[in-house]
């Protein structure tokens, strides 16, 4: 299986646009994804599944993993566990349905960074990106 | 001592009279007037010849009874037979004449010819106006004076019709009579009666033969013979002999069947034969002397001839000759029958049969009910067969059941969740970037939108949340009760939820049987029990994983509840299929306490659940 053909964007305002990987098993997801995060940043892949993400963010080496959730196969959960336990340095914000506090804790447990519920992706997702890139932590306002 | 003489005295007076007249009259005037009646019987046989013995027995009883007073009976017998000699008559009447010369007899009863003839001849001597009945076998016997008499028909030849009827091929018949005069006089009788029979039979007198002679003769008699016993009271030799050991004699050594013609021959070897009855004989000379005695003049009752012949056959005898006893002549008696088997054991073989068939009967009947209840018990083996058949298909109907809704409701839940919820957040996602564009009333327009499609989000959320946890599957059992204590908390029912060394992963089928267990049993507490503390506890032990939900609410009745709702089968059902058990403890007013218990074994499924 392989990644999506990355769609390299570089980033006028900074010399080094944060190169990101989105995994969502809905390409229309993707592509808002992508069309909200894309003048700040790379997007260098994207993935439909956990099993794919794992397999490509070796190679592609982004600063930030976008990841679903709800996926078939490996959740987006279990998906950042691994991330972690192969060693790699990419940030993970979830992007995700899920309103609710439990995921929030279960996300940052997994080794969540940013927590962007997919209703405020327009709004929330750049920011907490780059928040993410910083190190830091972005969650979405809950209902 | 002075008497008045009145009137009415008379007859006292001559009453004292008469005593004193009965005081010195001589005591012969005295039986006269006293209410005792005197009978003498003068017997032609000796005293213990059969007729002396039955006419002692029966006369007396019925004179007794007859008279109905007191009666002084006399008797004496004449042995002629054994006594030939003239001398002996005279004895015998001088000695009556002296014995009885005080008694005035009320009547003299005279047994046989020779007891009729003595009484005739001493009529005037010691009988005189004495009534006299008497029994004769002579038809020409009388008695002077005032008599009756009865007159036996003698029939021996009756007898020889008895034996045509049984032995048909009998030719000859040797008639045996004895010596003595009455014996003689026998067989002359008997001689002119057999005369019509010449013809068919061949007769041979063995008369006065010496016993020896005549046994031996008798013991060799030709086929086709029978023996007619007459009388013997001596024989050829001079031995006197009594007439009916002499039957026996007879009946014994002779080689063919002996017959006779008086029934006192009965029962001494004889076959039987036209038999004169002498007690019938005795019984009507009694009734003819009570006549007399009640009053009736003798020479007023004419003499008459009877005849008192009864056919008899002794069986054994029968039996001893191979006779037919079909062919005994019916109105015959046949004596000495030996009861058959049948008849002497008649009652134990109608017992022994009826309880024989009472017990086949009862035999049948349990067999029969042996039957019956092995088949009922088949028949309830299959139907218990059958049934725990049907009941293991519904609860494998059950399991599926609940397995396809969890599944339907696991699919419906992530098709809301996954592709609803995913739609209506693009959407949402794209209001909001066409927003900046827009006018400012379409901008408000496309606010309202997204509010309102934020709102389906929300709610598409919930009701995939009802249907099946996604927090279940993606986060785990602790999370998801935790969320089911909220929703119960914003029904009104607030929980004590705590949880303790929950081993993770779990299995999902288990998270989701856990997860199923405790909201039925949360809502049943909701529902029904009006409870107001509830507790969920999930602790994890080195057996097994616990789950305990205890309610402080009104509790139930547990056979009253049990099978009536499906929500405690589903419980078990949901809990089978994971290989856990559960008990409830419940009392109408003490709450109720479910406690699940999974144990190590199940938890080690391979399909997990993160946390």
């Amino acid at each position: 299986m392989t990644a999506r053909s990355p769609r390299e964007v570089s980033l006028a305002t900074s010399p080094e646009p944060v190169r990101v990987l989105l995994v969502d098993d809905s390409d229309s997801m993707i592509e808002r994804a992508a069309a909200v995060l894309m003048p700040a940043c790379v997007v260098v892949g994207t993935a439909k599944n956990g099993t794919q993400a794992l397999d490509v963010v070796g190679t592609l080496r982004p600063d930030v993993v976008v990841l679903d959730i709800s996926m078939p196969g490996m959740n987006g959960l279990e998906v950042a566990s691994a991330l972690r336990h192969q060693g790699s340095s990419a940030a993970v914000v979830f992007l995700t349905i899920h309103d609710d506090q439990d995921f929030v804790a279960a996300a940052q447990e997994a080794g969540g960074t940013g927590y962007v519920v997919k209703r405020r992706l327009a709004s929330d997702l750049m920011v907490a990106v780059q928040e993410a890139r910083a190190g830091r932590s972005f969650v979405s306002a809950l209902s | 001592m002075t008497i008045p003489l009145r009137r009415g005295s008379l007859r006292h007076w001559l009453f004292v009279m008469g005593l004193v007249v009965c005081e010195l009259v001589p005591a012969s005037a005295a039986w006269a007037a006293d209410d005792h009646k005197r009978v003498l019987v003068v017997y032609s046989t000796r005293r213990d010849a059969e007729f002396s013995v039955i006419g002692e027995g029966e006369l007396p009883k019925i004179l007794d009874v007859g008279l109905k007073r007191d009666l002084d009976y006399y008797s004496e017998f004449i042995d002629v037979a054994r006594f030939p000699d003239p001398s002996y008559q005279v004895a015998i009447r001088d000695f009556i004449r002296l014995k009885y010369q005080e008694v005035a007899f009320d009547i003299v009863i005279a047994m046989g010819d020779v007891a009729a003839r003595f009484v005739d001849s001493n009529r005037e001597t010691m009988f005189r106006e004495i009534p006299v009945v008497f029994l004769a076998n002579n038809s020409d016997t009388r008695v002077a004076g005032s008599s009756s008499g009865l007159v036996l028909d003698r029939n021996f030849d009756r007898t020889l019709l008895l034996i045509d009827r049984l032995q048909p091929d009998v030719k000859n018949v040797f008639v045996v009579t004895g010596a003595a005069a009455a014996d003689v006089a026998f067989e002359r009788l008997a001689r002119s009666q057999f005369k019509p029979f010449e013809s068919r039979f061949t007769f041979t007198y063995l008369t006065g033969s010496r016993v020896g002679e005549l046994e031996k003769r008798l013991a060799t008699l030709p086929e086709h013979s029978v023996v007619y016993y007459l009388l013997v009271t001596e024989d050829g030799a001079g031995d006197k002999f009594h007439p009916l050991e002499f039957v026996n004699r007879v009946a014994t050594v002779a080689n063919r069947p002996t017959y006779s013609w008086v029934d006192s021959a009965m029962d001494h070897g004889i076959v039987g034969g036209d038999l004169y009855v002498q007690v019938e004989a005795i019984r009507r000379i009694g009734q003819l002397a009570l006549r007399v005695l009640h009053g009736e003049r003798a020479d007023s009752i004419p003499t008459s001839t009877i005849n008192l012949n009864v056919a008899q056959v002794d069986w054994r005898q029968l039996k001893r000759f191979a006779i037919d006893e079909a062919r005994v002549p019916t109105g015959a008696l046949v004596l000495f029958r030996e009861p058959s088997t049948w008849d002497r054991y008649r009652i134990y073989i109608l017992g022994a049969a009826v309880l024989l068939l009472i017990q086949s009967a009862l035999i049948a009947g349990l067999l029969v009910q042996r039957v019956r209840r092995r088949r009922a018990e088949g028949e309830l083996r299959n139907s218990k067969e059958a049934l725990r058949t049907s009941y293991e298909r519904i609860r494998e109907m059950g399991g599926r059941l609940l397995h396809a809704q969890e599944g339907e409701r696991t699919r419906i839940a992530r098709e809301l969740h996954d592709d609803i919820s995913q739609q209506v957040s693009l959407l949402v996602i794209d209001l909001g970037m066409m927003r900046s564009n827009l006018q400012p009333y379409a901008r408000a327009l496309t606010d309202e939108a997204v509010n309102r499609a934020e709102e389906i989000v929300k709610s598409v959320h919930n009701l995939s949340h009802r249907l099946h946890p996604p927090k279940l599957r993606l986060i785990g059992l602790v999370a998801a009760l935790r969320d089911l204590q909220h929703e119960m908390a914003q029904l009104g029912l607030p929980i004590t939820f705590t949880h303790e060394s929950v081993p993770l992963p779990l299995p999902l089928d288990l998270t989701l049987c856990l997860f199923r267990v405790a909201q039925e049993a949360l809502q049943n507490a909701h529902k029904y029990s009006g409870a107001r503390d509830v507790s969920v506890q999930l602790r994890g032990g080195s057996e097994g994983l616990t789950l305990t939900v205890s309610d402080d609410g009104v509790g139930f009745d547990m056979d009253q509840a049990w099978g009536k709702g499906l929500g405690l089968i589903s419980m078990g059902e949901r809990l089978d299929a994971v290989g856990g058990t559960f008990t409830i403890s419940s009392r109408p007013g003490e709450g109720t306490r479910i406690r699940v218990f999974v144990p190590l074994s199940a938890l080690r499924a391979t399909e997990t659940v993160a946390v």
